[in-house]
């Protein structure tokens, strides 16, 4: 147990990644195209620490809602970023969603809000996907739905203020305030749809998008 | 792929070949119609039409388009002929193949969904399949929606384009979320606020009762309907009609208007009048639906047979019992 050679020990402790040669960093901007293939064998998230993981999960959906949410003029780079689809983003902003609004609803039933809120958000986002391709668009069902949750932030943020400071104010504000989030949300997740299928089809594809935030928004007001 | 024909070549005259050649042929024109419209029409084409935009329709096209030939034609006019699906046989198989409007099969074919060589089960849920019927523009089914709310139009909805299923998939969905929304919000606003202790609750019980029932009636009054009009009387040839589906879709597109102004005059109206008022506006959007329906579905109703009557009375007592639903269990 002791005779392990020292290369190993250093392995172990430092992570497969310092094994001598140049860090071969992931670079969350470039996504994981940009490793090279050995050294994407060799990104052995087993070896390293379960911070390490976590960080750089967390970068990731922080670097994707950056690109989603601030209205770049690049397009082409939107497209790249996005085209390394994770979940976990839409994931956690659909739990924090429902559970704001299960708190912070005016019916009797906080269960039913949770359940219809979170159901939604999912079917929402693959119906929309579906129409997506149907019309003939060249992006992927999951590409889809991950921007669509990415774009659920402004309204999760609207939901949470709505939540915990405009309980008893006037019902203008709150109106308002959804109102700005749900613009926002519609604004930046409709210039990614609308580009992916041709100029007459627009309106159509940007329809149920229009409709599934609407729908949300209705939500944080009810 | 052949010569010619089938029938040109005539073999020599011997005693054993000369009856056995044609009895076959006449068994197929009794007993099998595809085989007969198929055959005799690819005779009287050659004859009559050089138009070399037919040169390359498919071989296995069943479809006929017989329309014209009825003697009551004159008073519809021109119809143009949009849709392939519906092909009402009238009885009269070999009459329908010498059809003198020989120009429209060209625009029939260009707009006819094609077909699959593969005829297996699983392409019915493939996103490919279903790809044909969303193959409009915006502006074609802005036009189609204005259409079937004020149903006013000459012709049929489906003139600017093919048969569309994005339209009715979005009604349906669209009605749904007006139910729910405009239903809570004509109640926010109409709630009887004096009494401190009961507090204003929102109701999502419309949304939850509502969606189920909407859906049920978009999916199964359209195959009932399918499935009943061919086995009775009117036949269809052989496929799946998604025009049905798209007509009954189009037609709940009166009702989000209706919502709309029942939501629009909750706080105008004092309480009595608002009652009637929104009797009033449900029946009128029934009936606006209704209208369209028949108005699109013309075709079939000019056959008189019984079955059609008793579907066109299914289809109005469904939209009664979705009129009566609405007011006393999605919007109250």
């Amino acid at each position: 147990m002791t005779d392990y050679p020292k290369e190993l020990d250093q392995k172990i402790v430092l992570g497969n990644t310092n094994t001598g040669r140049s860090n071969p960093s992931y670079d969350p901007e470039k996504g994981r195209e940009s490793l090279a293939k050995e050294e994407q064998e060799k990104f052995d998230t087993l070896t390293e620490p379960v911070c390490e993981t976590i960080k750089r999960d967390l970068l990731m959906i922080w670097v994707k809602l950056t690109y989603v949410m601030v209205p770049r003029t690049m397009i082409k780079e939107k497209a790249k970023q996005l085209r390394d689809w994770d979940l976990w983003g839409p994931l956690v902003l659909c739990l924090l969603l429902s559970l704001c609004l299960s708190f912070s609803a005016n019916t009797d039933d906080g269960t039913l809000v949770f359940q219809i809120v979170f159901i939604i958000v999912w079917a929402g986002a693959a119906i929309v996907a579906i129409n997506g391709q149907l019309l003939g668009g060249n992006i992927s069902f999951f590409q889809s739905v991950c921007v669509l949750g990415y774009c659920l932030f402004p309204l999760t943020v609207a939901a949470f203020v709505n939540m915990m400071f405009l309980q008893f104010v006037y019902f203008f504000i709150r109106v308002i305030v959804v109102g700005v989030a749900f613009i926002w949300s519609s604004y930046s997740s409709v210039g990614f749809i609308a580009e992916m299928v041709v100029p007459e089809k627009k309106g159509l594809a940007a329809f149920p998008v229009f409709l599934f935030y609407l729908f949300l928004s209705w939500f944080i007001l009810l | 792929m052949a010569d010619s024909p089938l029938g040109a070549y005539q073999p020599p005259v011997v005693e054993a070949n000369r009856p056995r050649e044609q009895v076959p042929k006449k068994e197929d024109d009794e007993f099998n119609l595809l085989d007969i419209d198929f055959n005799n029409y690819d005779q009287s084409e050659s004859d009559v039409n050089l138009d070399s935009s037919l040169s390359d329709k498919k071989q296995d096209n069943p479809v006929i388009a017989d329309e014209d030939i009825q003697p009551d034609n004159g008073k519809f006019g021109d119809r143009p002929h949009g849709d392939q699906e519906e092909d009402i046989n009238m009885n009269q198989p070999s009459d329908s193949l010498i059809n003198p409007n020989r120009q429209n099969m060209a625009d029939m074919e260009a707009n006819e969904p094609k077909i699959v060589e593969n005829r297996s089960l699983l392409r019915y849920f493939t996103v490919e399949y279903y790809k044909e019927y969303f193959d409009v523009t915006t502006q074609e089914v802005v036009s189609r929606l204005i259409r079937s709310c004020i149903p006013l139009y000459p012709g049929s909805i489906y003139d600017n384009g093919k048969v569309d299923l994005y339209g009715p998939i979005w009604i349906v969905i669209s009605l749904n979320i007006a139910i729910t929304i405009f239903g809570n919000i004509a109640r926010y606003v109409s709630f009887d606020s004096k009494d401190e202790d009961v507090k204003y609750t929102s109701h999502l019980e419309g949304l939850v009762k509502s969606v189920p029932v909407i859906t049920l009636y978009f999916v199964c009054m359209p195959a009932f309907l399918n499935i009943f009009l061919n086995f009775t009387g009117v036949q269809y040839v052989g496929k799946i009609t998604f025009k049905l589906v798209s007509i009954y879709g189009y037609s709940f597109a009166s009702f989000i208007p209706a919502i709309f102004l029942y939501m629009a005059s909750a706080p105008v109206l004092p309480h009595k009048a608002f009652n009637s008022f929104e009797w009033l506006i449900l029946f009128a959007a029934g009936f606006i639906s209704l209208f369209f329906m028949f108005k699109e579905m013309v075709q079939v109703l000019r056959n008189n047979i019984e079955e059609v009557k008793v579907a066109a009375a299914v289809v109005c007592l469904g939209h009664l019992i979705l009129i009566l639903m609405m007011k006393w269990k999605f919007l109250s």
